[in-house]
């Protein structure tokens, strides 16, 4: 056992427990839903429509809305596990949990970029993408959980928070580099990422300044039941 | 005295031009003057006496002056246009120059001209620039509205004045013989020429075999002989008369000087039993020859037989997008790969449920299993993974590119000249810029209303795709015409007594001649396959069959093979049926002639047909 490298040399709650499987399976499920629904169907070519509104683009946007909640989601979950957060151990544990949801729709990435005439390995990227999204937002529910505050005013600053988020950094002009969409509508379209760079650290700074937020001691602000301890 | 003198040559001195000043102006002229010679200048002339027909090729030619150092450059021919319908499209053809101190050069393109203004621009315009090393040191904009015409061209070669507007109703551009193209791309928007009293040895070797390629690609040449002849007879231009020259004289039943001889087409007019007009096909092209200058001959009647049948120049099929539309754009099925998800987030769930149940939070509470837990998640996805690839990787599915490559090489047993045509439709999912070979005299002209940026080398053409990202994907047509030398010979000897007539045909061509069938007086005989280099002698006896097999059943066919094959066989037939050849030789040509791209779909075909003009031997 000793020859296992950490993290895996951990409890097999590490990666998921009761309370979290549910939102893993949602995840996977909602997903493969979406791909199937999006996914292009096989058309005459003198029936192709010129038409902008393309699956491909819905799908993804609607991926990352869904990964966007099952991230704050896990990130929530997170104060359950540990009230305050520590470096390695919980700030890993919160990446790993989110990537983990992201595996596991690998092999959905895998057909849509297969699907679309893209490199697989695009897949890849695209994952790092939302990883790192992920991420951030995942610390942003940790956050919001240890607020402490009611289980509504946590659902709504969730759930609003981030729909006036992805529809204010789209629509409103001068915000749209804040936009999770549209780097990964670059790399969809095989674009350069450069001009996305100030999207990437300015998100870094936004998770940096959460990070620093949740790592101070968050005494007796559990919701329901003794914080530092697992249910 | 002695003070004020030099005061006076000061001023003396202060009214002459200082020796400085002298200087500095010589240096200055000495050095600008070839500064200002080593800015290449363009001259641009456009199509005949500054006309061109619109989105047919137009000669352009473009001369510049330059007196500098030795430079490699580039010389491109640039139009953006955009039709009230049609996306923006541009097209752009690129030739690499060198000039070499005091240089004055003169390059010629064949240009498909469109009468259409650049987006929110409101003229038409053509760009020329000079690059080199990357940098434009010579640019110059023609306006084109003013020099568009709507009909096609009706020119007259001749040394003397050569009248304007015809009997036949034609408006004649008379040109210069600098002015005829050194390639038969140059003729694409010219009808007929009318030959007058002109050196037709002077024309170059080049002039003579792009005029002959344009008449086999279906041009019509008139000859005016009669005294006209001594200086028109030329080996080339007799060489395709349908007439035999015996003799030029007066003619006293004509009332002028006429050419004599035996027809060797078909008589259209004659006068007094002479034979005046004679006209004569030469590949798709026809030849007429008056025996006597129809300007100066008082009959009217043989203006009434070159009253031509249609005006216009007919555009070009729309064989290979009626093919490409019906092709699918193939996707993923969509119940298997629901089957195959279903599968997997099934796995998933049960899995997972077990995992919590025997190692998360069962006994033991999963102390140190983690390993096993992301290794059993990891390996259900990555087996997912393989079986979903395993059923996507199939170029149809996932290649970047598909294309359609139909064609149809005519040639007769005439001249070593087949005009090939060729249509490519392709779609691309991706952005993409594919690059294939054309012939030096390839004419490329993109079909329907391409939005794609094409650039055309003298020996390679590119398409840029550029779909927008994750948007709908917009096929784009290009036709080709092509002048190909046709290394495939068939001689027939009639029947003799009891012996059935007996067909040789050598295929020296590239190509393997896949199922072919000669077609004499309605009956297909099988010669099936030739491959490339083969030669083959059949007897036509009773092997004949009233079809062929891609016409038998006459009903729709469901496969691509299918539907090309009949769609380019009922184009053939029709042809065929117009101009009745005594016989004609069939055959599916297979070859590749577009690069193939790393993950491209593509699918090539070509019908071949050598029509059988000259008499058989018997």
């Amino acid at each position: 056992m000793s020859r296992i490298p950490w993290p895996l040399r951990v409890d097999g709650a590490f990666w998921f427990d009761s309370s979290t499987w549910s939102t893993y399976m949602a995840f996977v499920l909602l997903a493969g839903l979406l791909l199937l629904v999006f996914l292009p169907g096989t058309q005459r070519i003198g029936e192709l429509q010129a038409s902008p509104a393309n699956g491909a683009a819905v799908f993804s946007l609607l991926f990352l809305m869904i990964y966007g909640i099952v991230a704050m989601t896990l990130g929530q979950a997170e104060v359950e596990w540990e009230r305050r957060l520590t470096w390695p151990g919980q700030l890993l544990h919160l990446l790993l949990r989110a990537l983990l949801a992201l595996v596991l729709t690998f092999p959905y990435w895998l057909v849509f970029t297969l699907a679309h005439s893209l490199s697989p390995l695009l897949s890849i990227a695209i994952l790092l993408h939302l990883g790192l999204v992920g991420f951030v937002l995942g610390l942003f529910g940790w956050g919001l959980a240890l607020t402490q505050r009611s289980e509504i005013f946590q659902f709504n600053l969730k759930y609003l928070g981030f729909f006036l988020y992805l529809a204010a950094s789209f629509f409103v002009p001068g915000f749209q580099f804040l936009n999770a969409y549209w780097p990964l509508m670059a790399l969809l379209a095989e674009m350069a990422p450069w001009p996305y760079v100030s999207f990437y650290l300015l998100w870094a700074g936004v998770g940096l300044m959460l990070a620093l937020w949740t790592r101070r001691p968050q005494e007796g602000r559990t919701n329901g039941h003794l914080p530092g301890h697992r249910a | 005295m002695s003070a004020t003198r030099p005061r006076e040559q000061r001023k003396e001195r202060s009214r002459q031009p200082p020796a400085t000043f002298l200087a500095a102006t010589l240096i200055i002229l000495g050095f600008g003057a070839p500064l200002a010679y080593a800015q290449p200048a363009l001259d641009v002339r456009l199509g005949f006496n500054d006309q061109f027909l619109p989105e047919q090729y137009t000669p352009i030619r473009v001369q510049i002056t330059y007196g500098g150092q030795p430079l490699t450059g580039e010389l491109i021919l640039r139009q953006v246009f955009q039709s009230p319908s049609g996306p923006a499209r541009s097209v752009e053809m690129r030739r690499t120059i060198q000039l070499g101190p005091r240089a004055q050069q003169l390059y010629v393109f064949y240009f498909p001209l469109s009468v259409h203004p650049p987006p929110e621009e409101d003229g038409p315009e053509l760009i020329i620039s000079l690059t080199s090393q990357g940098q434009e040191i010579a640019a110059r904009r023609v306006p084109l509205a003013d020099a568009a015409r709507s009909d096609p061209f009706v020119l007259a070669l001749s040394e003397v004045g050569f009248p304007g507007a015809l009997p036949t109703g034609e408006q004649v551009e008379q040109i210069e013989l600098e002015q005829l193209p050194l390639n038969w791309k140059g003729y694409a928007a010219v009808r007929r020429i009318y030959l007058g009293r002109f050196h037709s040895n002077a024309l170059t070797p080049e002039q003579q075999e792009a005029l002959v390629k344009w008449l086999i690609r279906g041009g019509e040449l008139v000859v005016f002989a009669g005294e006209n002849f001594y200086l028109q007879e030329a080996p080339w231009l007799r060489e395709i008369l349908p007439f035999e020259v015996e003799d030029v004289r007066f003619v006293p039943d004509l009332g002028a000087v006429a050419v004599v001889g035996q027809p060797r087409g078909e008589v259209l007019y004659r006068e007094a039993g002479w034979p005046v007009l004679v006209r004569g096909p030469l590949g798709r092209g026809w030849v007429y020859f008056s025996a006597a200058d129809l300007i100066n001959l008082r009959v009217t009647t043989p203006w009434q037989r070159l009253i031509p049948e249609r005006t216009e120049i007919p555009p070009p099929s729309t064989l290979g997008p009626e093919l490409f539309h019906q092709r699918e754009l193939r996707y993923p099925s969509a119940p298997l790969m629901g089957g195959l998800l279903a599968l997997y987030v099934g796995g998933f769930g049960l899995l997972s449920l077990w995992m919590l149940r025997h190692w998360i939070e069962g006994a033991g509470r999963g102390e140190g299993r983690g390993w096993r837990v992301l290794l059993l998640l990891l390996s259900w996805a990555l087996l997912s993974s393989g079986i979903l690839v395993g059923y996507l990787e199939k170029p149809e599915l996932t290649s970047r590119l598909q294309s359609l490559e139909v064609g149809l090489i005519w040639g007769t047993d005439q001249t070593p000249w087949a005009l090939s045509q060729s249509w490519y439709s392709v779609i691309a999912k991706r952005r993409m810029t594919p690059t294939w070979t054309v012939g030096r005299d390839a004419l490329l002209l993109p079909l329907e209303e391409a939005s794609v940026t094409l650039v055309m080398q003298r020996t390679r053409a590119q398409m840029a795709f550029w779909p927008l990202p994750l948007s709908a994907y917009q096929p784009e047509h290009l036709y080709m015409e092509e002048l190909v030398s046709l290394p495939v010979q068939i001689e027939m000897d009639e029947a003799q007594g009891v012996r059935a007539p007996l067909v040789r045909v050598y295929n020296q061509s590239p190509w393997t001649l896949e199922e072919a069938v000669l077609l004499r007086r309605g009956i297909y005989y099988a010669l099936g396959d030739l491959p490339a280099g083969a030669a083959r002698e059949v007897f036509l006896g009773d092997r004949g069959s009233g079809s062929w097999p891609v016409e038998m059943g006459r009903t729709p066919m469901t496969n691509l093979e299918g539907q090309a094959k009949q769609k380019l066989y009922a184009q053939a037939q029709a042809e065929l049926e117009g101009r009745d050849p005594p016989w004609a030789l069939l055959a599916w040509a297979k070859q590749e002639s577009l690069e193939r791209q790393p993950s491209e779909h593509r699918w090539t075909l070509k019908l071949l047909v050598i029509e059988g003009m000259s008499r058989s031997r018997g």
